[in-house]
């Protein structure tokens, strides 16, 4: 009985007070406890700064905290020796903003490296890395060399790389950052797809809050080397509680002489994801359509081969109904929006 | 100087003395160019993973005492190195005069350089490629044989070519003790006898044998490199 409610309670990764100092003055990160659930996709959101890359260089230790405990799978890696550590990183895969693929070796080789490293024999690695390119959507791309490749190409060979050694995690740091907006929606995508099929656990580190909005299903704010705010994103980002978390829906900067001069206002925040083709004005017409007046408070979008990425604050009138309708507009026309409560 | 006499003279020595000077250069040359390799290439490779933020680190003073090592025999100019070396040659080949002879000082002289051409090599692996080597859980020796070693392979390959026309221009110095090759010819003639032309075409020879390793070589690493194409 004891022991299969230790295994319910069991998360995937257990981080408990983890601090980080460097050089004993700079504390990247202070105290941190996170407890991530297998098959979740996890966000960790920060400006940069905050703290973010040595957190997760903490998780599969490339950087050595200099306090607290990391559980993976049960397992406390800091209380490993160098070659266990070793051993356990297979089941920890990490992608990288830069790819980091060998520029030397072809993409078949590359997916090869963590399973020559493991001492696999080459038939059989070439045999899974040629699978694994298949999944990824560029088995067609085996015998080519990174440089022959875009950034979106390089990042699935990194990702194929990745599920080589079948990892129970899968972290990612800035992995979508260099990519253009296209590409990150179609990579995050592909990461969705791996999470289903092999219930890896993922944790995607970045500083856009449209990566964290399209497919994490938690996420933790991340300031200053602490975790200002985390929770299910849609509750986080429509409610945001912390300077932080309200910076980030403002990624222009949060003001509080903004939300003084829209008192009496309610906030609506509606997100282009790119998943539909809109040439159609939305706030213009609706207030045509619905009779709905809302007025810009902050808009961050662009426009791609006839696709809008980004996002918009507005702000409407303080009325339910108004709320509601104007909420309803949005779905109706298959984009999503969300209340967003700003006011302190 | 030239007189029809005197190039006649000067190719009948081309002709019979020259096809095995150019043997013994070029195999002098490429032995003392793999021994150096040999000692180097791991000493430069020691250089880059044992710093304090390398992927193996060594302790303080055993990295200092490498880098001062390196910096003394590398500071001694060949033709004193190829006299203190004697000790060590008569140990190894057991005589200090000759062809063979010729090799040890050779070595001596060119692996230190060659460790600081494998540790700039090296150095220009990108960081976050060994970074994730790490990440999947490769030791540092696999770092080195499977990430860093193959990724630099086109460097190297440059920079072991610049060793070699090094290494050829040292082997020609070694004619002094009695070491053969197109150096020795060149003494022998154009500074003991004088007779400037026969130095001359030696001369030319080497410059020529310098042409052909560097654009061999050269062409290897380009064609070796998989970046940007």
């Amino acid at each position: 009985m004891v022991a299969n409610r230790q295994v319910w309670m069991l998360s995937m990764i257990q981080i408990s007070n983890l601090s980080k100092i460097y050089n004993n003055e700079v504390e990247a990160i202070k105290d941190i406890s996170l407890n991530i659930d297998e098959g979740d996709i996890y966000g960790i959101i920060g400006l940069s700064g905050a703290g973010k890359s040595t957190l997760v260089r903490c998780i599969n230790l490339l950087e050595r905290p200099t306090g607290g405990t990391i559980k993976i799978d049960g397992v406390d890696l800091t209380m490993l020796n160098e070659k266990q550590l070793r051993e356990k990183r297979k089941e920890i895969s990490m992608i990288f903003q830069s790819f980091n693929l060998l520029n030397q070796k072809n993409c078949l080789d590359n997916v090869c490296l963590p399973l020559t490293i493991s001492k696999i024999n080459k038939k059989d690695a070439e045999k899974k890395a040629l699978e694994l390119l298949d999944i990824v959507g560029i088995k067609d791309k085996a015998y080519a060399y990174p440089s022959q490749l875009s950034g979106g190409q390089q990042q699935r060979v990194a990702i194929a790389r990745a599920l080589a050694t079948n990892p129970k995690v899968l972290l990612c740091d800035e992995a979508t950052s260099s990519l253009d907006p296209t590409t990150t929606s179609s990579i995050l995508q592909l990461l969705k797809d791996i999470n289903q099929k092999f219930n890896i656990t993922i944790i995607i580190i970045t500083h856009q809050m449209s990566v964290v909005e399209s497919i994490c299903k938690h996420v933790a704010i991340l300031d200053d080397g602490i975790v200002a705010e985390k929770g299910e994103v849609s509750s986080v980002f429509s409610n945001p509680q912390s300077l932080a978390a309200k910076r980030l829906v403002f990624p222009e900067g949060y003001d509080d002489k903004l939300i003084t001069s829209n008192e009496g206002v309610r906030f609506i925040r509606v997100v282009f994801d790119g998943d539909i083709a809109t040439n159609k004005p939305l706030v213009a017409s609706m207030a045509v359509e619905v009779n709905v007046v809302a007025s810009i408070v902050y808009a961050s979008t662009k426009s791609i081969g006839g696709v809008t990425y980004g996002s918009l604050l507005l702000s409407v009138e303080n009325d339910d109904q108004i709320v509601k309708t104007a909420l309803d507009y949005f779905t109706r026309n298959e984009v999503s929006a969300k209340e967003v409560f700003l006011n302190v | 100087m030239f007189n029809i006499e005197k190039i006649q003279e000067a190719l009948e020595i081309v002709v019979t003395q020259f096809p095995l000077a150019l043997w013994e250069t070029i195999y002098v040359t490429l032995l003392a160019t793999f021994f150096a390799t040999l000692i180097g290439l791991p000493l430069g490779v020691l250089l880059v993973i044992g710093k304090k933020d390398g992927i193996k680190p060594l302790p303080n003073w055993l990295n200092n005492f490498i880098d001062l090592f390196i910096n003394v025999l590398r500071s001694i100019p060949f033709l004193i190195l190829m006299i203190l070396v004697f000790p060590l040659t008569r140990l190894i080949v057991g005589t200090t005069v000759g062809t063979v002879a010729s090799i040890v000082p050779l070595v001596i002289a060119s692996f230190p350089f060659i460790a600081r051409l494998v540790e700039s090599s090296l150095k220009e692996v990108d960081p976050n490629v060994i970074e994730m080597a790490q990440s999947i859980g490769a030791s540092p020796l696999q770092i080195v044989t499977k990430v860093m070693l193959p990724e630099a392979y086109p460097s190297l390959l440059q920079n072991l070519t610049i060793a070699t026309t090094t290494i050829l221009g040292y082997s020609a110095m070694s004619g002094i003790i009695g070491g053969g090759g197109l150096g020795k010819i060149a003494i022998n003639y154009g500074y003991y006898r004088y007779k400037y032309l026969i130095m001359l075409f030696a001369v030319i020879v080497l410059v020529l044998l310098v042409q052909v390793f560097q654009s061999v070589g050269s062409l290897l690493a380009a064609k070796s490199d998989k970046r940007l194409k």
